[in-house]
């Protein structure tokens, strides 16, 4: 699974580097999110600039890491792919989740 | 070690007997080739010396007949020879000796070779229990992957027995389906009824994730959601789909999986659809020639503890067919990328002339030629028409 995170001020932004997350992924996806949050008190933002399609179970993973964050500054989502952002509209989570077209 | 010696001159085999004995292994003699073929039948044996020239078999032979036979394991073979022509150890070598030793044999020379013996012996004794071991863990592996397998299988007819019949043609609603799940087994399942002489019922839903678990939960959702459910029903009506999911959404919330939920009401009098739309693909609706997809989203069930879900209604009317299918279709993967809807739609747009099940079955067909490649997603797909 490659993540990779920097910090810029008190957010930590995440991109993955990945086409795809799928089923067989989520787990592994979630893990290491877990792993990059541990010690970061500030908002997250994942970058999904390179992800083409998301699946039922990659969702799941996407809004269980809200879940967590949410007393924590947050979860923000960062460039949305056209197919991922109409999943996102399809399931109403554009109105929970904060978007950013650019990561400035 | 344990050494075969095969020589026909006595004294030959006394001095290899000593000096076999005095390395420390044990031996057995023969004195000829077909002697040591019957022996070799009957125990194991890590090395062959043989002779070269022997009556009834020589050693050629025998070299040649050991290699062409299948011992399960490895036989070192020694060749004794009093020839030293090079083309002779060149035909030793092709009928496959290992190692060849002069006449007479002389004490340090063939303590040597048969230490040499010894390491490639030991070297095949370990790769022989690797083999062993890796081939037991691949037969239980094997055993705990057909398992699975069996289960998925045995979980996918099991859901597939909770499945409407496959053509109900009611007054005034005629429907068919297609339902095929994926090796994986998806949480895919679609299902329709007459609650009472006024409403149908049909639902589609597709559980997150594959497996035993997807289709547990795929089987608890069908029991929860039948004729005879409070869940359903309600004063001897139809409870609200707004309200069915809202239901659905807080009985779910605690487990880690969600589900997007298409479920309607018809009225079979006024024709009247009222349905939620709970993160599911928008249903199609193919209304004289022309498909339009309804609803614009929603969200789906047992994901947030916040989510609202609403009520649509339309009102249907003679003729109009009504397609409720789950991403598996759209999602497919061609090398032009997703299916998508659009293309769903001018399908079963093309075809709405045609008998309801053609239809399906003409989708089914594009978009399987649209995946090239496997196509290994469950497919649900409910169509009703007026």
């Amino acid at each position: 699974m490659d993540i990779q995170s920097e910090t810029i001020g008190d957010t930590l932004v995440a991109g993955l580097k990945k086409k795809r997350l799928l089923t067989a992924d989520s787990e592994a996806f979630k893990e290491r999110m877990t792993a990059l949050f541990e010690g970061h008190e500030g908002p997250v933002v994942l970058d999904l600039a390179e992800v083409e399609f998301i699946d039922s179970s990659g969702l799941g993973a996407v809004v269980a890491l809200f879940k967590m964050r949410q007393e924590m500054g947050g979860l923000q989502l960062a460039r949305l792919q056209p197919n991922v952002k109409s999943l996102l509209k399809l399931t109403r989570l554009d109105r929970i989740f904060v978007v950013h077209e650019t990561l400035d | 070690m344990k050494v075969l010696i095969v020589d026909d001159t006595p004294s030959v085999q006394l001095v290899l007997q000593r000096i076999i004995q005095k390395l420390g292994h044990e031996w057995s003699v023969c004195s000829n080739g077909a002697e040591a073929w019957d022996l070799l039948q009957l125990e194991v044996f890590d090395v062959v010396v043989v002779d070269w020239v022997m009556p009834e078999m020589d050693g050629v032979t025998l070299c040649r007949k050991i290699r062409s036979h299948d011992f399960g394991y490895y036989l070192y073979l020694i060749l004794c020879t009093s020839k030293e022509e090079h083309s002779d150890l060149l035909e030793g070598m092709n009928a496959g000796a290992d190692d060849f030793t002069v006449k007479p044999p002389r004490l340090d020379e063939f303590a040597v070779r048969i230490r040499g013996a010894e390491r490639i012996c030991k070297l095949q004794s370990e790769l022989r229990a690797q083999h062993k071991a890796l081939q037991s863990q691949h037969t239980s592996l094997t055993a705990v992957y057909e398992s699975m397998a069996r289960d998925l299988k045995l979980a996918a007819q099991s859901l597939e027995r909770l499945l409407p019949q496959r053509r109900y043609d009611g007054d005034p609603v005629i429907t068919r389906y297609l339902f095929r799940p994926s090796s994986l087994l998806g949480g895919d399942f679609l299902n329709f009824f007459q609650l009472n002489s006024g409403h149908l019922i049909f639902y589609v839903f597709d559980v997150s994730g594959h497996g035993v678990p997807a289709a547990l939960k795929s089987g608890t959702l069908c029991h929860l959601l039948n004729k005879d459910s409070e869940l359903v029903s309600v004063d001897d009506g139809p409870r609200g789909p707004a309200e069915v999911a809202a239901r659905l959404n807080r009985l779910f919330l605690v487990d880690d999986d969600y589900f997007t939920l298409l479920y309607g009401v018809l009225d079979t009098h006024t024709l009247e659809l009222r349905y939620v739309q709970a993160g599911h693909p928008s249903p199609l609706l193919v209304r004289d020639g022309g498909g339009r997809f309804l609803g614009d989203g929603g969200f789906p069930v047992s994901l947030l503890d916040v989510a609202v879900f609403e009520e649509r209604s339309i009102l249907l009317k003679e003729g109009d067919r009504l397609y409720l299918y789950s991403d598996g279709i759209t999602d497919a993967d061609g090398d032009e990328g997703p299916y998508g809807a659009q293309r769903l739609s001018e399908v079963l747009c093309g075809k709405s002339a045609a008998p309801l099940q053609e239809s399906l079955d003409a989708l089914l067909e594009q978009v399987g030629h649209w995946c090239c490649q496997g196509w290994d997603d469950d497919v649900s797909i409910l169509a009703l028409q007026i």
